[in-house]
């Protein structure tokens, strides 16, 4: 974290996006962190400091659940997916966001 | 709720989950490390880089785990180790708080283990709450036991009892070939008796209803320590005959290890064997007895149950049971109600050092306050809640209190012991008396730690929430501007410390008097004078049993006999008979007394004087000369011509304006009133011995009479040596003794001086520990007076320099400094003063040859605790007062 082009997340967004990496199918920790990475074009960088706290938070709300498996190169890992609640709060958190951006640019670009 | 179960599961499966957490991690890192190196890093290079972009990976563990945790129990963590850092640093600090902490814990806990296994603690039988004592109450309500036959009566009707059991002790004495006879502890009890407390005996058999019935076989039962002392724990004993009392009996039973009962018997036959017993009249309630009650019924049901039989023996025999009625009471009342009070006592010292010690430390935090509240002001600017500063601060008192409860823990495991071998050697020093129940158990079981968990609770919230109260006060503003010290906030503390310090000072005045009585019975007890030089004197004693010398002839012969053989025996030198020995008067020799030639007044009765009856060379053994007339002779004693010595306190009594020598008394018989129709002459007036021993503070009259003109001699017959040693008069002794009778066991064998160190005990065990308990709240309370001086010194510092800078003397300042000590010594004197009054009239039962209002030693005590916490606090006011004024006023 705080390296270059890395940016500091929102308070409470971390689930948002993990939440939102699980919902293309189970993953492990490293894998959520590396699409994160991906799918942001690197600005996201999430350490394991912040990233399995929130697993662990995720897990303790019942979200996500958590089995282990072999991952790509046979390696034993914990993979995480999605329960249905998850994938409620998901959508609900979605939401919520959607109309905090929103909101944010109305302020922003006003005149 | 469901998050409430996963974290429960957390906390049950946390070993196994952290571990989960761990691997996950190292798996996390491993394939950022392959990542870094597939773009070409060398492998330690970038291990290397994976540990700076990830840094600890225990910090990050610890911050995953801490998800699943409660976030208060986080903070509470975290206030543990700020407390823990911070007592750490404080080191003086720390170490005066634990230690006086540790001691009052300590002293605390000692007591309360004692009244854990005496009073607390239940008997170790099958049920114990169902074992009822049952007596008498007599037509004026007084207490009596059980006459054998109101007991048949009793427990034939009786529906609330799963049975009913009798007994009744005496000493009894075992004699078999090969062995010196010995005298034990023994008890007879009704055959139901152990079946009752549920006790089965290790070996043979224990007694059957069989053993009761006229003509059936004596037996007796014997504790396994008699068996493995005096047996040498041999199996083929039983159904082997030794004799019990002269009777001979055979052993059918051998009872488990540590059981005794009642009290501390160790031989048990039954109850039938007991001389008179079949024969007792219905008024005759000499028995002691117990029931077991039957499943579900209370004590007042088998109260009523055992009322309404007695109304119907009462209208049965009127004559002999016209308003008995029976008492029903748990096994241990009894006991409970003697000793209560002397623990209550010590419970109560005790506690009173643990409140000095609270009230110390917390003058010691309030202290500290004054220097901490530029943190708490900081935090609370920063917005930390009152709660949370509050709780932060208790929470250090806490651990203050936790660290003191170990280590107090610690050194009452100590005293436990140290006290419980006071108490044996207390027992041993006197054998015939009560000696400490077999079921007093000193090992300290869950109660004991409950008990040490809350005084350490307790103790933090009683010295730590004032001075937390009072930080968390602090105005952020105040303190920020006025560098740590706010002239509100120090007024406010002062008022704290000033009552605190008041308490301390007021309940070491009360500590310090009631210590003062103790000691000042004890030193009584030391001065008495005892006339006679006691160091070599050596004492033992023999109990005829009754069914062998059955008429008093044959107990005076006996008594002659063994006088006149110990009397020839050229190894004793100085060696004599007597019915009682000096200091330790049974109790049992007190007579009437009535002067030929002095006509009483009718209905007046005389007074009692202590009655003797000795052998030939009673005031040479004892070396007791004589200040008038002459010892008494062999020919004193015979008819025609008795003679008797008196001491000299009965001389004054009855003679006070004339000669006693020559005159005629005349003795009554034991408990009658009828005097004796033959006259004694005195002869002789001897110095005044205290026969009861160093309690015996009025001096008792007494006659010493020779045997020959005693017409029925009692069964006890004491034995006084001078010279040899104990261990040596012991052996010529029995040597003698069982010349004449092979079954007849010595006991107390002991020299005077143990017998006088052993009536002193009791008052020395009391007088040293609570002088102990004294002394600890006096250094408390003046530790606590010197460092609260020297606190306000460093906090006057400038306001001293300023004084002096316009002129003020060393005197003034130190007046100015010393004048609240004096308000506060005050005002502490005299509320412990009156209370000191109101404990030490509780108190009055143990005390000996004093009260609760004895002005020497509550002005011994004022004396003592106002030099003592004016010294406290006049060193530090001295030495700010010799402050050169200029460094005083740069002092910050």
């Amino acid at each position: 974290m705080g390296k270059a082009g890395s940016l500091e997340l929102l308070p409470g967004t971390l689930d948002l996006l993990i939440l939102k990496t699980l919902a293309a199918g189970a993953e492990h920790g490293y894998g959520i962190a590396s699409r994160l990475k991906a799918l942001s074009e690197d600005v996201l960088q999430v350490g394991e400091s912040s990233l399995y706290p929130a697993l662990q938070r995720l897990l303790l709300k019942g979200w996500v659940k958590a089995e282990w498996g072999a991952s790509d190169n046979n390696r034993r890992a914990r993979f995480y997916t999605l329960t249905a609640a998850g994938r409620k709060q998901l959508s609900a958190e979605r939401d919520e966001f959607d109309r905090l951006i929103l909101a944010i640019h109305k302020v922003l670009n006003a005149t | 709720m469901r998050e409430l179960l996963r974290r429960a599961w957390y906390f049950l499966r946390q070993r196994r989950l952290d571990d989960e957490l761990a691997e996950e991690m190292e798996f996390h890192r491993a394939m950022t490390q392959c990542e870094i190196e597939n773009r070409g890093v060398e492998s330690t290079e970038a291990s290397l880089a994976v540990r700076r972009a990830f840094g600890s990976s225990a910090l990050a563990r610890n911050q995953a785990r801490d998800v699943w945790i409660w976030p208060w129990l986080q903070d509470v963590a975290q206030d543990v180790r700020f407390a823990a850092r911070l007592l750490a640093k404080d080191r003086r600090f720390t170490l005066a708080a634990v230690v006086a902490l540790a001691l009052g814990i300590a002293a605390n806990n000692t007591v309360f283990t004692f009244i854990n296994a005496a009073l607390i603690r239940d008997l170790p039988f099958h049920k114990p709450n169902q074992l009822m004592s049952i007596g008498s109450l007599d037509a004026r309500g007084r207490a009596r036991g059980v006459s054998s036959l109101d007991f048949q009566d009793w427990r034939r009707g009786a529906r609330a009892f799963q049975g009913i059991a009798a007994h009744a002790g005496s000493a009894m004495n075992l004699s078999d070939e090969g062995r010196a006879p010995d005298r034990f502890r023994g008890v007879y009890i009704s055959a139901n008796g152990f079946d009752l407390l549920r006790a089965t005996p290790i070996l043979g058999r224990s007694f059957v209803a069989d053993d009761e019935r006229p003509g059936a076989p004596a037996v007796v039962i014997l504790s396994s320590s008699v068996w493995k002392s005096r047996y040498g724990g041999d199996p083929s004993l039983i159904r082997r005959t030794v004799r019990v009392n002269d009777m001979p009996s055979i052993v059918i039973g051998v009872m488990p290890p540590g059981f005794s009962f009642p009290g501390t018997a160790e031989v048990w036959q039954p109850l039938t064997l007991l001389a008179g017993v079949t024969t007792a009249r219905r008024d005759a309630r000499t028995l002691s007895a117990f029931g077991r009650l039957r499943e579900a019924v209370t004590v007042q049901q088998a109260r009523a149950d055992l009322g309404a039989i007695a109304e119907a023996i009462a209208r049965e025999y009127p004559e002999t049971n016209r308003g008995v009625t029976p008492s029903v009471a748990p096994l241990l009342e009894a006991y409970r109600r003697l000793t209560t009070p002397i623990l209550m006592t010590l419970m109560g010292a005790v506690g009173f050092v643990l409140l000095i010690a609270c009230a110390n430390v917390a003058n010691l935090l309030l202290a500290r306050a004054a220097h901490r509240s530029r943190e708490i002001a900081i935090r609370a600017s920063l917005g930390a809640t009152r709660w949370r500063i509050v709780r932060q601060l208790l929470i250090e008192s806490l651990l203050l209190a936790m660290l003191a409860g170990a280590i107090g823990l610690m050194l009452s495991v100590y005293g436990v012991r140290y006290f419980g071998v006071a108490f044996d050697a207390m027992e041993q020093g006197a054998p015939d008396r009560a000696a400490t129940p077999y079921w007093i158990n000193l090992g300290m079981n869950g109660t004991v730690f409950a008990f040490v968990a809350a005084l350490c609770l307790g103790s933090s919230i009683l010295f730590g929430l004032a001075p937390a109260l009072h930080i968390s006060r602090t105005d952020v503003n105040d303190v920020l501007k006025a560098s740590g010290r706010s002239a509100a906030g120090n007024l406010r503390a002062r008022r704290w410390t000033g009552a605190l310090m008041v308490a301390e000072l007021a309940l070491s005045v009360v500590l310090l008097a009631e210590a003062g009585l103790f000691v000042r019975s004890f030193l009584t007890l030391y001065t008495t004078n005892l006339v006679i030089d006691a160091s070599h004197l050596s004492t033992a004693r023999l109990a005829l049993p009754l069914q062998k010398y059955r008429t008093p002839e044959a107990r005076k012969a006996f008594f002659e006999r063994l006088d006149e053989r110990l009397a020839t025996n050229p190894a004793l030198t100085a060696v004599t008979v007597a019915s009682d020995i000096p200091f330790a008067s049974l109790g049992g020799s007190l007579r009437q007394v009535t002067i030929d030639g002095r006509p009483g007044t009718p209905g007046e009765s005389q007074p009692d004087v202590s009655y003797v009856y000795v052998g030939g060379r009673y005031f040479d053994t004892l070396g007791l000369r004589l200040l008038q007339g002459r010892a008494l002779v062999n020919t004193d004693g015979l008819a025609g011509q008795e003679g008797a010595v008196v001491n000299q306190r009965f001389a004054a009594m009855f003679f006070p304006h004339e000669d006693a020598l020559g005159r005629r008394i005349r003795i009554a018989s034991p408990g009658g009133a009828a005097p004796s129709p033959t006259p004694l002459t005195i002869v002789g007036i001897a110095p005044t011995l205290p026969q009861f021993g160093p309690r015996e503070l009025a001096a008792v009259p007494a006659v010493y009479v020779p045997v020959g003109a005693e017409p029925a001699p009692g069964r006890f017959v004491s034995i006084v040596v001078r010279g040899p040693g104990l261990a040596a008069a012991t052996a010529l002794l029995r040597e003698d003794v069982g010349a004449l009778d092979p079954d007849l066991p010595l006991y107390s064998i002991q020299t005077t001086d143990d017998i006088v160190a052993a009536m002193r005990f009791p008052n020395r065990l009391m007088g040293s520990l609570l002088g102990l308990l004294a002394l600890i709240a006096l250094v408390l309370a003046s530790v606590g007076l010197f460092a609260l001086t020297a606190h306000s010194v460093t906090q006057r510092t400038q306001e001293i320099g300023v004084r002096m800078a316009l002129g003020a003397q060393t005197s003034q300042v130190v007046w100015l400094l010393m004048w609240r000590t004096i308000v506060q010594l005050a005002v502490g004197l005299a509320i412990g003063l009156t209370g000191a009054l109101a404990v030490g009239q509780l108190l009055q039962t143990f005390l000996v040859g004093t009260g609760a209002r004895d002005p020497l030693t509550l002005t011994a005590v004022a004396a003592l605790l106002i030099v003592v916490s004016l010294a406290a606090s006049f060193f530090p006011a001295r030495r700010a007062a010799r402050v050169d004024p200029v460094v005083a006023l740069r002092y910050e």
